[in-house]
Formats: C-alpha cells, structure tokens, sequence
C-alpha cells in the first residue's frame, strides 16, 4: 500500500460536526457512514504517523497493524512515543502526517474523540480515571454504549438490556459486590478495573490500555493479566507497559518503540534476545 | 417602558422620556414589538439564551474551561456594561430604565401588583428548583458531573462534551433572564451598573454561603446573605463590601459545604453512619448544575 498515497497534513483539533449542535440535540447514533471491513484480519492500520512538537520529533514514521482480537503489548523507553501514539489513534492529537483507518474504510483522522469512542475504539488512560463523585454503577452507566445526544439523555433512562449488560461487566471486572460504592473510595487497582469496565460497556472493538498494573499490588496485577487476556478474542486489546514481568505473563507478540518508531517486533522472547533491544534499553 | 410615551415629563406619543431627555428623534428599530407584552415575555427567554448560544459555541468549541471560561464570561458582561453606559446604545445610557408606571395594566407602585409580583417570583422559584431537581437527577445531570470530574475521560466515552456544556449554559442564562424580567419591576430601575463584575461576586457568595453543590444551598444562601444585606447596609452601607468579603472568606474556611453542609454534619454526628453519610453528600448530583450556574454567573 502506498503510504504517501494516504499521507495528511496537519491540522488544528476541531470538531467536524460540532456546527450541527442543533441537530446533535436530538438523535445523534455511533455511524460511521460505512461498516467496519476486516476482510484482510487487520482492524487497526496506524502508517507513517509523524508527530512533531516543537521541533521534536514524539513519532517518527511509525507503521503499526494489529489483527482482530489480537492481544498485542507495545513496550518502549520512556519517550519512545507510546503515549503519542493512543492519542492519534483516539483523535486526541492529529499527526503531521501518516494515515490511520480503522478497517479497510474508516479514516479515524478525519474523526473527533467522541465520534471515535462511539464506533468501537475504547481508551484507558495511564492514570485511573473515573468519575469519583458517582457510584461504580453510575460509572458503568454513563460509558454504555446508547444514544449519547443531549436530548436522550435528558428523558430516556438505560433500556433492561443495557442494564443487564452492566450486571455482566460488574461480575467480569470483579465488583458486583461494590456497585452502589463511590467510585473515588475503590483502591488503586480497583479504579483501574472499573476503568476497564467502563471501556467494556461501550462495546469497543478495540481497548487501547495505558499501563494497566502501574502501582498495582503482585495479586493485583495477575488478575489483571487474566481480565485482559480473558478479553483478547473477543476484542483487539493493545496493551502498553513498563512492567516486563507482567508484560511475559500475558505477551503473545510484542512491539518494542524507540524514539517514535518500531524497533522490532516478535514473541516475547525473539524481542528480548535482540541486540537492537538489549542495546536501547542497556545502554551501549 | 414603551406604553409610557405621552404619559411621561415630557408627553412624546412616540417615544418615553429617557430617549427624549438623550435626543433620540425616533424609535430604534431593536425597540419595536415591545409595546406587545406577550413578545417582551418571550424576549426574556430568546435573548439571553441566543447570547448564551453564540457566546458558548464560540467558547466551547475552541475547549475553552475553567478559570479561563470564567474570566471571558466576566470580560463579556464588562464589555456590555461598557456598552450599555452609552447613550447611543438606545437603553438610557447611564440612568438606565426607570420610572415605570404600570404592567400589563396594573400600576407597578400599588400593592396587589407588588405582591402578584413577588408571588410569580415564588413560583418561578418553585418551577426552576423542579426543572433543575430533574436535570440534575437524570442521565444528563451525571454526565455533567462527569465532565466536571474527568473531561476527557467523558469525551472518551463518547459524548460531545461541547454540547453538553452548551446546552446547560443556555439553559442556566434563560433562568438568569426570567429572574432579571421579575427583578425589574419590582425594584423599579435597572441601569448598567447592574453588569458590574461584584454582582457575579455576589452570586458566588450566595451559593457558598448556602452550600456548593446543592440546590437548595442556593436558595438558602440568597435568601440569608441577602437579609444580611439589607440589615447591614441600612446600619453602615459603606462596610457592606467588607461584611461580603470577610463572609466569603469565612465560609471558605470554616464551613466549604455551606449552611446546608451544617445541617449534614449535624445529622452525622447523631447517625453512626458518618462515612456513608459523607459519601453521599459528595455523591450529591446537584453539586453541577450550581457551579455551572455559579460560573456562568
């Protein structure tokens, strides 16, 4: 494929339909205008993403494709661009130049953040972040995947089966006991957990998860390895990591940033016999 | 404004006094229709909420928040009061509107009109607090407090957080309308020291005293620090801005929930339930609507 072909430039953040304000009003559905094509098993195209700022370069000609239900951990020094990387895919930040399409149709930089999350790509942040002032059902609530207008929210409660699917995410994330819990007492992994739920209930195609056992305890962490690995399958789930240990325990195949593009790519253990890997991160 | 004409001092069919007094020869054209009560009634809710629609698209969409969204709602209220003090403007330049006779037929001055008035006013009060009470406990309201907390994390769940924001900022100026169209008449002038940034400060004040993040902190805070305003000023009027000033400062400090946050803890402490007790205080939806409307303010 022709990279150049695809090739953007870069344009200042704006909400491409947030002229019709008035029409967002009333029905307002997750539509891309053409459905998902995964007939080549990629669901994820990221191609040549150059971001700059202020002359340095975050991403440097990144190529990345990750497969349908494929559960893929991206590694990397600090500054290796991983970060960078998600807020492109989500819409946070627009890349100088590069392409990425969801499927084979869908031009995800032609797309704001909430159009982006309605049609499938889910996003945990590094740090937990909740809504701390409602309970965890509320948490789950809000992220279902409904009619997100203004105007539907203000009259139409959750239909039985979206509040059946909250149910199921509660006892998947572990904690159907804490439901009517304030979000901002759970624990630090519990956050995290909810988190992850709260990306589970929009039905996403894809979960792009920020450093998921950051500040985790070791019990903590192994059920998190098996929440996510429990999820691969069913969803893409692209895992990025600092935590080597964790990252054995659930890696099927690794990409490893350095300075803003891909280094290498493998198993786990083809990546950590590399000498370009042993070199980034040892030190020459 | 517009029936009074020849009524006024100077007896002008056409025009009322305060546009005779500036030299107006004719009517501007921003003034037809309001001889109409019916439309008057229907401006009170089309103007600000159109001005709050342009002004909060603009702002919105370029993800404008916080301090800064703030500082350019008062930047824009001060730039009005600029505006509104010239006499080119059409509104009676520095005097304001005054001198009213009567509404809807009735004398302004008599008493049946004066409590029908205040009677409205109650009743608009009651309507607001219902209307609010719903936003507040529905969906939408949660999504608020979710962009309160956590912007991009609701943005990542896919809601165009501009919109919301939009939608409650007109909402929250059309209430703001309806409560200056009842002020009016029954304070019996308005003049654009009215847009002066300490009547913001005052809202503020208000709502802090009351309890952030209730609505009926709200209302309790208006009332008392209003009372205490009008014992006060007619004591010493030129320690009244420092009164207001120590009493923000003071409920700052010792009370952040407000007098309604009083009440609260002193169920706590009677409860063994303290914990549980907080957390739901916290998890209080109405705490957004009233920052938003305290903000917007």
């Amino acid at each position: 494929m022709n990279i150049l072909a695809h090739a953007k430039q870069a344009m200042p953040i704006k909400d491409p339909d947030f002229g019709n304000a008035l029409n967002g009003f009333g029905k307002d559905v997750d539509n891309f205008g053409a459905p998902l094509d995964t007939s080549k098993r990629n669901i994820l195209y990221v191609e040549g993403i150059t971001v700059s700022f202020d002359g340095f370069r975050a991403l440097n000609n990144l190529n990345l494709y990750i497969e349908e239900g494929e559960l893929r951990c991206i590694i990397g020094p600090n500054g290796a661009g991983k970060t960078t990387m998600m807020d492109v895919i989500t819409g946070k930040t627009k890349p100088d130049e590069g392409s990425v399409y969801f499927g084979r149709q869908i031009n995800l930089l032609e797309l704001s953040e909430h159009q982006i999350a309605r049609g499938g790509i889910g996003r945990k942040f590094q740090k937990p972040t909740i809504f701390e002032a409602l309970t965890v059902y509320e948490n789950l609530e809000l992220a279902t995947a409904s009619n997100k207008a203004v105007w539907w929210t203000l009259t139409k409660a959750l239909t039985s089966e979206q509040k059946l699917r909250i149910d199921e995410v509660l006892i998947q994330i572990g904690l159907k006991e804490l439901r009517y819990k304030n979000a901002g007492a759970l624990s630090h992994g519990q956050k995290q957990w909810l988190e992850i739920g709260m990306l589970l209930m929009q039905s996403p195609r894809v979960l792009l998860v920020d450093e998921p056992v950051a500040g985790m305890t070791g019990e903590e962490t192994e059920k998190t390895a098996e929440l996510l690995l429990s999820l691969a399958g069913k969803h893409s789930v692209i895992v990025v990591e600092h935590d080597m240990k964790f990252v054995r325990s659930i890696a099927r195949k690794v990409t490893v940033l350095h300075q803003g593009s891909v280094l290498t790519e493998g198993t786990m253990d083809q990546v950590q016999n590399d000498p370009k890997v042993i070199e980034v991160y040892l030190g020459e | 404004m517009r029936q009074i004409g020849a009524r006024g001092q100077y007896g002008n069919p056409e025009l009322p006094d305060f546009m005779v007094f500036l030299n107006w020869d004719h009517l501007p054209w921003y003034w037809l229709g309001f001889d109409s009560f019916g439309f008057a009634l229907l401006m009170v809710v089309l103007v600000p909420g159109i001005l709050a629609f342009v002004f909060g698209w603009l702002t919105f969409r370029s993800r404008v928040t916080g301090v800064y969204f703030s500082i350019i709602t008062q930047a824009l209220t001060y730039a009005l009061m600029l505006a509104f003090f010239r006499n080119e403007m059409g509104f009676g330049g520095n005097n304001g509107l005054t001198d009213f006779k009567d509404i809807v037929g009735y004398p302004v001055t008599a008493d049946t009109t004066r409590i029908t008035l205040f009677l409205c006013s109650g009743i608009a009060l009651m309507i607001a607090y219902i209307v609010c009470r719903y936003i507040v406990t529905s969906r939408f309201g949660r999504i608020v407090i979710s962009i309160r907390d956590a912007e991009s994390r609701t943005r990542f769940c896919g809601y165009k957080v501009e919109s919301y924001k939009l939608w409650i900022f007109v909402f929250s100026s059309i209430l703001a309308g309806i409560a200056g169209a009842l002020y009016v008449p029954q304070v019996g002038i308005i003049n654009p020291g009215e847009f002066s940034p300490l009547n913001s400060i005052e809202l503020v004040v208000w709502v802090a005293t009351g309890g952030r993040g209730t609505l009926f902190g709200a209302i309790v805070g208006a009332f008392t620090v209003n009372y205490g305003k009008t014992l006060f000023t007619s004591y010493s009027p030129e320690t009244w801005l420092f009164a207001l000033g120590a009493l923000f400062v003071i409920v700052t400090l010792v009370l952040p929930k407000g007098l309604v946050g009083l009440f609260g803890r002193a169920k706590n402490s009677e409860s063994a339930h303290e914990t549980l007790e907080a957390d739901n205080q916290a998890n209080n939806p109405d705490m957004v609507s009233e920052k938003i409307l305290a903000e917007e303010k």
